[in-house]
């Protein structure tokens, strides 16, 4: 029980239901189903791309280009439902485009061992420039209503994006916890000489999270398009940190070796409902990165906080 | 530690491509290469040189800052506003160079004092700093302008007809980060702790102290080259410094400063800046757009680190070694959870 009480993600859904107690008293209409529905709605991108930036840190890595990833690819998939395209071959077209960027970053980092940051750092304009040249800088619009009906399809009330961001984080969830190569990258993370030791290819391993993250930003791009019905050339740009603020709030660790779908999510879910609430008080939308800023530097603090408590206890 | 000699072979070699860079523009048009335009042109990339100087401190430390950019448009919109309240400007500039210097401050013992990663510690900070300007400058048109001629001289002015007076300024600053790092013990000391910082603490140095005065220094730039930037440009926006850690940072990496920490010059990042600057001075001219000319900056970012990483077998050997103290370090706590 102690255990489950030290666990980011108890403490985090906690904090998120006091929350929303606290928003029930300042306004009754905050906690309507629709609007708590509409939270998962508007974080179900974010959402699928942390779980993608939780791997990745967990191998002591990071990846600032999965905004410019994921907005690539509704660029792509937009420019070729335009052009006449069927539908199912865009959409498969975007997620082999999301595929190969997250193979570009694996292949940079795990072969030529260059630094996570300074690459994605690289990738990310590399990817934001390619976006412009796609669509020479125009707005993705008027695209055809079989590909809409994808993200604003509902099954029982709950839309379509929310469904896919359920099932990848089922998915994710049991590849972490119940698959051979899942324990093998919190291995690699959390220690990587004894991961050598024990016969794992600790460069290869790497590769891993790396494509499973633009595969997600393929699906986060596709998912985007298809229910917001547009895109721009900036699109995704604050993904970038918000993917990662979402995981590490979320209690993945930066050191390596630590973290969770599920807390990633929760992250995001923290992170949509204050947003939501901003709106609610009517306070501008600049202020949202002030306050993400400050929850991961509490997020990350308590953690350290943490490591040392336990070290002292130790 | 990547030897002296490759040091200066790295030098040479930027030093090089950056005469080839200004010999293809030449070639491609000749006006391009008159000392009158050349020398011009450097006012568009100065504000980045004056924040790579402090940024090649903070990376040989091993650290890293990415609120550079937040940084500078906030103590750009807060000079806006105290020059706007009625503080005189030149008062006003130098205030909010002190500024930059409390806000590095407080990425410094941020990172010191919790021990959390530089990376997060200064991405939230590019996320608050960077959300301060915007909520202060305010919503609708943004900017700040109509600033007094003797100001924005300090931009565009020129001192024998061609030198701008950026270029002196920075000329001054880049020596005196030349000096610091290269003859004074503080320099050494920095170089110390990007080496070996068990080391560099076990011999009583004050880690701490040496890492924060990095970021200190990293803030004062960012206001220096919000300064600069303002005058330039007639006026300070919220969103004047966004996206601006990428150039700073790939100047410093660009001009061989060690990824990894350990080593680099002044030298080095004074090309760096030089061969990027003059790469987008001539993009432009080629009319090539700002946004594709950052796929260039881009790839040119991961070509210097994967040069420095295939010529330095040394830094690979030192990576390792670094990450198996990290990670023993991780063990032994992770054990006792």
């Amino acid at each position: 029980m102690s255990g489950l009480l030290k666990r980011r993600e108890f403490s985090l859904i906690v904090f998120i239901l006091i929350f929303l107690l606290v928003m029930l008293f300042v306004t009754p209409r905050f906690l309507q189903p629709g609007n708590l529905i509409n939270i998962l709605l508007n974080i179900s991108t974010v959402g699928i791309l942390a779980m993608g930036q939780c791997l990745v840190i967990i191998t002591k890595g990071i990846d600032l280009s999965v905004g410019a990833n994921m907005g690539l690819v509704t660029l792509v998939v937009g420019t070729l439902l335009l052009n006449g395209v069927p539908t199912w071959l865009s959409i498969a077209i975007g997620v082999a485009t999301g595929l190969v960027c997250g193979g570009l970053n694996a292949v940079l980092i795990s072969l030529l061992r260059l630094p996570p940051i300074i690459v994605t750092l690289g990738t990310l304009s590399l990817f934001s420039g390619l976006m412009y040249m796609v669509t020479n800088g125009q707005w993705i619009q008027n695209l055809p209503s079989s590909f809409l009906a994808i993200g604003n399809s509902k099954v029982l009330g709950i839309p379509g994006p929310v469904i896919v961001l359920v099932i990848v984080f089922i998915v994710l969830s049991v590849f972490m916890e119940q698959t051979v190569l899942g324990r093998y990258i919190y291995a690699v993370g959390n220690n990587p000489n004894a991961a050598r030791l024990a016969g794992l290819s600790t460069n290869r391993t790497v590769i891993v999270p790396y494509v499973l993250m633009g595969l997600l930003a393929g699906i986060a791009g596709v998912l985007y398009l298809s229910y917001n019905g547009f895109s721009t050339p900036t699109t995704g740009a604050d993904l970038n940190l918000e993917s990662i603020a979402a995981a590490v709030i979320g209690g993945t660790n930066v050191f390596g070796g630590r973290g969770t779908a599920l807390g990633a999510v929760l992250g995001a879910v923290l992170l949509g409902v204050i947003t939501e609430a901003l709106v609610f008080f009517h306070l501008p939308a600049v202020w949202n990165d002030a306050v993400e800023g400050l929850i991961i530097l509490i997020a990350v603090i308590a953690d350290s906080g943490l490591r040392r408590s336990q070290r002292v206890a130790g | 530690m990547r030897g002296v000699a490759e040091n200066r072979i790295w030098s040479l070699a930027i030093a090089g491509l950056l005469i080839l860079e200004i010999g293809f523009f030449g070639v491609l048009s000749p006006d391009f290469v008159s000392p009158q335009n050349l020398l011009a042109s450097t006012e568009n990339f100065l504000p980045v040189g004056f924040m790579a100087l402090s940024m090649t401190l903070v990376i040989i430390t091993g650290g890293i800052d990415l609120s550079v950019g937040s940084m500078m448009s906030l103590c750009g919109v807060v000079m806006g506003l105290l020059w706007q309240h009625g503080v005189n400007i030149w008062l006003a500039a130098l205030l909010s160079i002190l500024l930059g210097a409390l806000l590095g401050f407080i990425n410094g013992q941020l990172i010191v004092r919790t021990g959390i990663q530089p990376l997060i510690a200064t991405l939230a900070t590019l996320f608050i700093y960077g959300s301060l300007a915007m909520v202060l400058v305010g919503q609708g048109e943004g900017s700040i302008y109509g600033f007094p001629q003797s100001y924005l001289s300090l931009g565009t002015g020129t001192v024998l007809k061609w030198i701008p007076i950026q270029l002196i300024f920075y000329g001054v600053v880049a020596c005196l980060f030349g000096f610091l790092l290269k003859y004074t013990s503080y320099g050494r000391q920095v170089y110390f702790v990007g080496n070996n910082e068990g080391a560099a603490l076990y011999s009583g140095l004050q880690v701490n102290r040496v890492k924060t005065i990095t970021y200190v220094l990293s803030g004062c730039m960012s206001g220096v080259a919000a300064v600069f930037m303002g005058a330039y440009f007639a006026s300070v926006r919220g969103d004047m410094g966004t996206n601006y850690e990428l150039s700073v940072i790939t100047s410093c990496l660009v001009g061989g400063v060690n990824v990894f920490g350990g080593s680099g010059t002044i030298l080095g990042a004074f090309l760096g800046t030089f061969l990027l600057g003059v790469l987008q001075q001539g993009l432009n001219m080629l009319n090539v757009s700002s946004v594709e000319q950052s796929v260039v900056t881009g790839a040119m970012l991961i070509a210097a680190v994967g040069l420095q990483q295939l010529s330095g077998l040394f830094s690979r050997r030192r990576r390792v070694s670094r990450q198996d103290s990290s990670s023993a370090v991780e063990t032994t706590t992770s054990a006792r959870d």
